[in-house]
């Protein structure tokens, strides 16, 4: 099909694997810099994870990030043994991957669309873990603040992603295998 | 050749710099996010501001129910323990406000919660899987048909 020699596998899974380390670190940073509880909305986060999954979406396509959001979700807990915490973060994780790469297919759709879309998808997935957890529909209420925050948050993780993918796109493998993917999804 | 794929390269790149920036259909995305939050927030402040001659407080572990009693019933304020698998936590009950005092979990979002009066007003605390919620008495009945149906 593709006459053109593609990319070593190798460089993609090392690309991957740099994102989910950043996607681990970055999880780690945002829960030292701002703990649980102290915060004014319980259970808002920023959810600086987030950047690496949207970089992964922008630069390899909905097929390897699902890749790197179960890694990361499965690492977290091996790393922090919280088996709710992993509920909570694969529900959020894959409800909020279907509707950015879905999104991130429109034409009309920035970075920022998809971002915020994410941030929305996460917190609903949360919220259904949540309902399916205490066996109440209560929490739904909860949602409608943690859609607006998701609005802030989704706009930070944009505004922080678009260098992060442009400094990437600078490092000539990462543009070798970014291209190979274009090329694939819209021959 | 290889400078040839080079500027191939930074083409079909120059294609994903133009989506990085700010187009109409993300202004579309906000507004479908804020709809759904207007929408829920709205259908949140309808039911606290139903009927509230008869508030129930309702207390329920792991979606048993551990108290199901009238507001005005509590003449005197009283606190009820409450100890699971989990931790213990306190629920301070007056007839005018309900709150969970205390607990031993971690996160304490349930305490930080504070005083619950109005009809769909609660405080969750997941670890213990504890919730207190303040409930009108037409919604109690159909509370306790769920509870049977399951």
């Amino acid at each position: 099909m593709n006459n053109r020699k593609t990319t070593n596998p190798i460089y993609l899974l090392s690309v991957m694997g740099i994102l989910v380390s950043m996607a681990l670190i970055l999880s780690i940073v945002e829960s030292i810099l701002c703990p649980q509880g102290l915060l004014p909305v319980p259970g808002f986060k920023l959810g600086m994870a987030n950047i690496a999954i949207v970089v992964s979406i922008y630069l390899l396509g909905p097929k390897p990030t699902v890749g790197i959001v179960l890694v990361r979700a499965l690492l977290l807990w091996a790393l922090g043994g919280n088996t709710i915490g992993l509920m909570f973060s694969l529900a959020g994780g894959l409800l909020a991957l279907l509707s950015m790469s879905l999104l991130q297919r429109l034409p009309f759709i920035s970075l920022w669309g998809v971002s915020i879309a994410g941030a929305a998808a996460h917190m609903t997935g949360q919220i259904v873990v949540a309902i399916f957890l205490t066996g109440n529909t209560y929490v739904v209420s909860y949602l409608s603040i943690l859609l607006l925050t998701s609005i802030l948050t989704g706009g930070v993780i944009a505004f922080l992603s678009a260098p992060v993918i442009n400094a990437l796109l600078h490092v000539p493998f990462v543009n070798k295998i970014q291209h190979d993917i274009m090329k694939n999804d819209h021959p | 050749m290889s400078e040839l794929s080079t500027k191939q390269h930074k083409r079909d790149s120059n294609k994903l710099f133009s989506r990085l920036r700010f187009r109409w259909g993300d202004a579309v995305v906000i507004l479908c996010v804020l709809v759904a939050a207007v929408c829920l927030g709205g259908m949140y402040i309808y039911k606290a501001h139903q009927t509230e001659d008869s508030l129930r407080v309702l207390i329920t572990q792991d979606g048993a129910v551990l108290m199901n009693r009238s507001l005005s019933s509590f003449e005197t304020p009283e606190n009820l323990t409450i100890t699971t698998e989990h931790g213990t936590l306190t629920v301070y009950l007056s007839s005018s406000e309900v709150y969970i005092s205390s607990s031993d979990c971690d996160d304490q979002i349930c305490v930080h919660q504070g005083s619950l009066s109005q009809a769909g007003d609660g405080a969750v605390c997941l670890p213990n899987r504890v919730v207190v919620e303040i409930i009108s008495d037409d919604e109690a009945t159909e509370k306790s048909v769920d509870m049977v149906a399951r």
